[in-house]
């Protein structure tokens, strides 16, 4: 791609975690912010289209959720779609909109996640938490996700030594950075001792491996790339962005500790971009589980099989480190509001592109890669970014 | 394939006459009480419920039933005969009498870990579970219940639980039924699931028996399967180990118990 990429403009987070605020009250709260953080400023009119990413987590609005957006975002008689991939669909609404400003149709588009989580009793959140495996297999052996993530890590544990150590390391490093950024779910520093006596949920994985269950939205706006420049003198240009599918199941997919769909989504989003890894300098990485975090890491071409052990265990991937990985906390710490969670990985390198991230900041990043996961890793995106 | 009529219920029983016989001599004369022609499903002290999917068929014999000196083993089985089979003498090894008798034939062991508890709570016409309408399962029960799979003569590919598509190529014009092998297989993964960490289809079993593990095991033809772990209390099963699988009663959906099977340790 060139200079003319579409770029983000504008961009907005609420605060993640156990929040008063419904479904509806979220996405207003983020699209406000967003559009009163575009530097000279937006009219809504030329906002030509929207992208709603949501689960629907407990059953809300499952069907039209999308008018819920136009509403809250004062955008009626705009097209909006809900967007739905798991996990993922944060990621695949940002892709959905950055086609859309390319298409040409719309000068600017509206892309915005959410899920309310917390506030369904605790039966129906486990229902929820395992409606995105697979329901007809994986299910019926007695998984969800967590379970799922927990075969995949005993494996990995199994190949690589030190693997448990370095699951720790994830966890520790995470819950460091997410004490920094006043919108995490989780503002607290962990240490090892606290991991050890966690209880177990899905072995090897115990509770600190695991991210929250929190309420949140994200909005982005994206601006074709053109006339970014309009509304900011520092855009964040999308410079590649890739997309991939894998099988539902796990027992479909020939190595349990690669995910195919990362593979495939980096691949195609670095050759748009004709960038190598090499030149990433921030990684937002999908770890809704610390194994995630390693994974990513060697599917996303950072290290090789069993290559994320002392990639992790040296330190690099920490917020002052060679490649610092999640430094908003990650899902682990700040929070994965399920549809919401792609969208604010953006959010995040926004800032940090910027040199807006406060005390987090990651001194002279220029290019950045978010990388989102769909449940078990049916879907995934992958995105990069340049300073604009 | 079966009649979808109501809850599971007792339809008859077998009543055991005299001190229980060494495991290895159970068979239809020692408990049938010289009835050759009680039918249906029976246990030593109550009668337990027949699954739904047997109740209806006329042509179901129980011919045995046995129990594990593990407290989690299977303590029922339930072979379908016809009239014909009366004489079937079978405690052990019915998995190759399942083999010899083909597709038609199926096996029931039941968890006895909780069994009573189990059954005695009511089976929830509503499920907070992912919801698997009765169609659904049944399309299922080749696949998971006799192991069947499908193998393209294009690519060569096996393809398990079987579906509209082959798994290597797409294809579906060149699929052909074949049985995986139910002894063998090697645990690739395995999971141990905290408590309040299962789906919630399976709160009855953790309550009745305690959490329970998973694991990925590798079959043949580069198939896998993911399924729950049974039969072992000392939890002495590893990644790398061998197994076997048998049918066992899976969660309860829609007023029925559903059925698949799972991973046992080769030699118990
Ligand atoms: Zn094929």
């Amino acid at each position: 791609m060139t200079a003319e990429s579409a770029a983000i403009i504008g961009a907005g987070n609420t605060k993640f975690g156990a929040l008063p605020e419904g479904p509806r009250a979220l996405v207003g709260l983020a699209v406000r912010e967003a559009i009163a953080s575009v530097d000279r400023g937006l009219d809504r009119s030329v906002i030509g289209e929207g992208f709603l990413a949501t689960l629907g987590f407990g059953g809300w609005q499952i069907g039209n959720a999308s008018a819920v957006l136009a509403e809250q975002a004062g955008l009626v008689g705009v097209p909006v779609t809900r967007v739905e991939n798991a996990c993922a669909s944060g990621g695949f609404a940002l892709r959905s909109a950055v086609r859309s400003v390319e298409e040409g149709t719309s000068d600017v588009v509206l892309v915005v996640g959410v899920e309310k989580m917390t506030d369904s009793p605790s039966a129906r959140r486990r229902y929820w938490l395992g409606v995105s495996g697979d329901t007809e297999w994986e299910r019926s052996a007695g998984l969800t996700f967590a379970g799922v993530y927990g075969l995949i890590a005993s494996r990995y544990c199994a190949d690589h030594p030190r693997a448990r150590e370095a699951l720790s390391a994830v966890a520790i490093k995470n819950h460091a950075n997410g004490a920094l950024n006043p919108k995490a779910h989780f503002r607290k520093a962990i240490r090892t001792e606290d991991l050890a006596h966690a209880p177990t949920i899905a072995d090897p994985l115990r509770l600190y491996d695991c991210c929250p269950v929190s309420d949140g939205a994200a909005a982005l706006l994206i601006a074709r790339g053109d006339i970014a420049h309009r509304f900011t003198d520092t855009p964040v240009r999308i410079r590649g962005m890739g997309a991939a599918s894998d099988t539902l199941a796990v027992q479909d997919r020939p190595v349990l500790t690669e995910f195919g769909a990362t593979r495939r989504s980096a691949r195609s989003a670095f050759d748009a971009a004709g960038w190598t890894a090499q030149r990433i300098q921030l990684l937002e990485v999908h770890d809704c589980f610390t194994i995630a975090e390693l994974l990513a890491l060697e599917d996303l071409g950072f290290a090789p099989a069993g290559g994320a052990v002392p990639l992790t265990l040296s330190g690099d991937t920490a917020r002052t480190g060679r490649l610092p990985v999640n430094p908003d906390g990650g899902l682990k710490s700040k929070g994965h509001p399920i549809g919401a969670t792609g969208v604010s990985q953006a959010y995040e390198i926004f800032h940090q592109l910027r040199d807006s991230a406060g005390p987090r900041q990651v001194p002279g990043a220029e290019r950045a890669l978010s990388h989102n996961v769909g449940g078990s890793g049916a879907s995934a995106t992958v995105t990069l970014f340049e300073r604009g | 394939m079966f009649p979808s009529d109501g809850i599971e219920r007792p339809v008859g029983e077998l009543r055991l006459v005299g001190p229980l016989p060494p495991v290895a001599d159970w068979g239809l004369s020692a408990l049938l009480d010289g009835n050759p022609t009680v039918s249906r499903f029976a246990s030593i002290e109550q009668a337990i419920p027949v699954p739904r999917e047997l109740d209806s068929r006329p042509d179901v014999l129980v011919v045995g039933f046995r129990v594990c000196p593990d407290p989690l083993g299977p303590i029922a089985v339930a072979v379908r005969g016809g009239p014909g089979n009366a004489g079937a003498d079978l405690v052990d090894g019915l998995e190759d009498v399942l083999a010899a008798k083909g597709p038609d034939v199926a096996l029931l062991e039941l968890d006895s870990g909780g069994r009573d508890r189990l059954d005695s709570q009511r089976v929830d016409s509503v499920s907070e579970g992912a919801y698997i309408p009765h169609a659904r399962y049944e399309e299922s029960v080749p696949s998971r219940w006799r192991f069947l799979a499908q193998r393209c003569s294009a690519c060569a590919a096996v393809t398990f639980p079987m579906r509209a598509v082959c798994r290597g190529c797409g294809r579906s014009e060149r699929l052909t039924t074949i049985a995986l092998p139910r002894e063998g297989g090697t645990i690739v993964a395995l999971t141990e699931i905290g408590r309040g960490g299962q789906p919630t289809e399976f709160d009855r079993y953790v309550d009745a028996v305690g959490p329970y593990r998973v694991g990925l095991i590798d079959l043949a033809y580069g198939v896998r399967a993911t399924l729950m772990v049974s039969d072992d209390p000392g939890r002495k099963l590893r990644i790398g180990g061998t197994v076997r699988t048998v049918l066992r009663r899976l969660y309860p959906m829609e007023g029925e118990w559903r059925y698949g099977r799972k991973i046992v340790p080769m030699d118990p």
